[in-house]
């Protein structure tokens, strides 16, 4: 039996977060150790700190909203969605962080941060032509030229607009 | 610092990742195929496909999609957005405003149709469908959407509904421009009704469904169908009886109905019957589809004990029989006749 409503989170480079378990259940991955009593100690994260302190962030933003859903707060309301939009700039801004957090989120099994992150990644990708994306994320084109001929081959068309 | 190694499985960590110092690194194709494929759904099936490109870890990442979304560009759905899932009557005023905006310009599709004219081979779209249902691996779908100006052959919308079906689809999305309330033509003449196939009945995964068109569906002698549809949406613009009299009340499960309609012809009177203990949001609008119908006597029977939310904006005079509202706690009317 849990005896405590607080989970100690230990990041990879050893920062330690102690999160109320009503806040970290929206991870499956900390819920199941929840539930199997194993939460008890640090839970060590191949985690950076910088990264584990945003999701932790995420959490609470979002517990606290899915616990005002009831509540006309506009105010609150407004906050919350403020936060949300800053999280999507300073996310959409910074690659480490984003992909950071989209394993964490992975890993975590935090479907909803997972679902935000991809969406994000998505809309940066999208309007962008190949070689544009390429230059975006630092994808090298590692084709020879007679795999490009078959791919292109195949349907050119659809890499144009 | 941790040197990065792939991790495509939940049960390893996510590697240390440090700031600022993975700048001219590829971190993206390093993610695991289902977040890249995760990615991907939020893209048209189009571009989707077409990272294929980038390099050969992206090559085949798409057949794994489970979102198809098929938009041949010619055509701008109209947005149902999220209104009738949002919780606020102002959402849906606005998007029954934009529905109501996009019925009454018949500049809206001539405008569409002509921008992309040259942009697009025509042919390739139907095609290109096939090909990506071909090609795709994912047993299940979480969504197959269509959005098509001019499909010439309605015997494929057939297959390939079905064909999601089949793969377990979880939500399907229906629009063709040329069937919809929102063409230019939809004034001249009046196309066949799109035929679905059975199986969209009958399916066992379907809980949403988004029928921006004319379509037929046949409820089978039963008269229950749709086992687990949750939310429906269906825009039309000739509303046969034996749909509207059936298809509400057959669904066992449903918690979200919204129907717009333009009641047409002053011969027909269109009668709903709208009965499901499990509805807890309704929003309906009716129009008078040509200036030449004349009021007509067309009645809807509401009967659902648990519905919540109820919008109605009514243009057609339609008359309501309503029972056994004893759950509702917003309702928002607007009937007018001009």
């Amino acid at each position: 039996m849990a005896t405590t409503s607080t989970v100690k989170l230990r990041s990879g480079d050893n920062e330690v977060f102690e999160v109320e378990k009503q806040v970290m259940i929206q991870s499956g991955t900390i819920r199941n150790m929840i539930e199997d009593d194993a939460a008890d100690g640090e839970i060590p994260l191949q985690i950076s700190s910088r990264n584990l302190a945003k999701v932790v962030e995420w959490c609470k933003c979002m517990q606290h909203r899915d616990r005002n859903n009831n509540n006309d707060n506009k105010e609150e309301e407004e906050e919350e969605e403020e936060w949300e939009k800053k999280f999507d700039e300073e996310v959409s801004e910074d690659k480490d962080l984003h992909f950071g957090l989209l394993l964490a989120a992975n890993y975590l099994e935090i479907p909803a941060l997972l679902h935000r992150l991809c969406q994000l990644a998505a809309d940066i990708v999208k309007g962008k032509t190949p070689e544009e994306i390429r230059r975006t994320f630092n994808i090298k084109k590692d084709f020879t030229p007679e795999e490009e001929e078959a791919v292109m081959d195949e349907h050119g068309w659809a890499f144009h607009d | 610092m941790m040197e990065e190694s792939e991790s495509d499985s939940h049960s390893r960590q996510p590697e240390l990742l440090e700031v600022g110092k993975h700048d001219s690194e590829d971190r993206i194709s390093r993610l695991p195929d289902p977040i890249l494929c995760h990615i991907l759904s939020f893209l048209p099936a189009k571009h989707a496909v077409a990272t294929r490109i980038l390099s050969s870890r992206w090559n085949l990442v798409w057949t794994w999609l489970s979102n198809l979304c098929f938009d041949d560009e010619f055509c701008e759905r109209p947005a149902i957005d999220d209104a009738l899932t949002k919780d606020t009557a102002q959402r849906f005023d606005k998007f029954v405003h934009r529905l109501s905006l996009r019925a009454l310009d018949p500049l809206f599709g001539l405008t569409n149709t002509f921008a992309g004219m040259n942009a697009y081979p025509r042919i390739g779209f139907e095609d290109f469908v096939n090909w990506v249902l071909d090609r795709t691996n994912s047993a299940t779908l979480a969504k197959f959407s269509l959005q098509c100006s001019n499909l010439t052959d309605l015997s494929l919308l057939k297959f390939w509904v079905s064909s999601a079906i089949m793969r377990n689809v979880r939500e399907i999305e229906i629009y063709l421009e040329s069937h919809g309330l929102h063409t230019l033509f939809y004034f001249f003449e009046r196309q066949d009704p799109v035929e679905l196939p059975e199986s969209l009945c009958t399916s066992t995964t379907l809980e949403v469904l988004v029928l921006y068109s004319d379509f037929v569906i046949n409820i089978p002698p039963s008269g229950l169908c749709f086992p687990c549809l949750k939310f429906l949406h269906i825009e039309m613009y000739c509303l046969p009886n034996n749909l509207t009299e059936r298809l509400f009340s057959a669904c066992p499960v449903l918690e979200e109905l919204s129907i717009v309609g333009l009641l047409v012809n002053a011969d027909v009177v269109t009668n709903f019957n709208i009965s499901s203990p499990t509805l807890k949001k309704l929003g309906i609008r009716f129009d008078i589809g040509d200036q030449g119908s004349s009021y007509n006597e067309h009645k809807i029977l509401i009967r659902a004990p648990n519905l919540e939310r109820f919008h109605i904006i009514d243009h057609a005079l339609v008359s309501y029989m309503v029972h056994e509202l004893h759950s509702l706690t917003e309702a928002f009317i607007d009937v007018s006749y001009f």
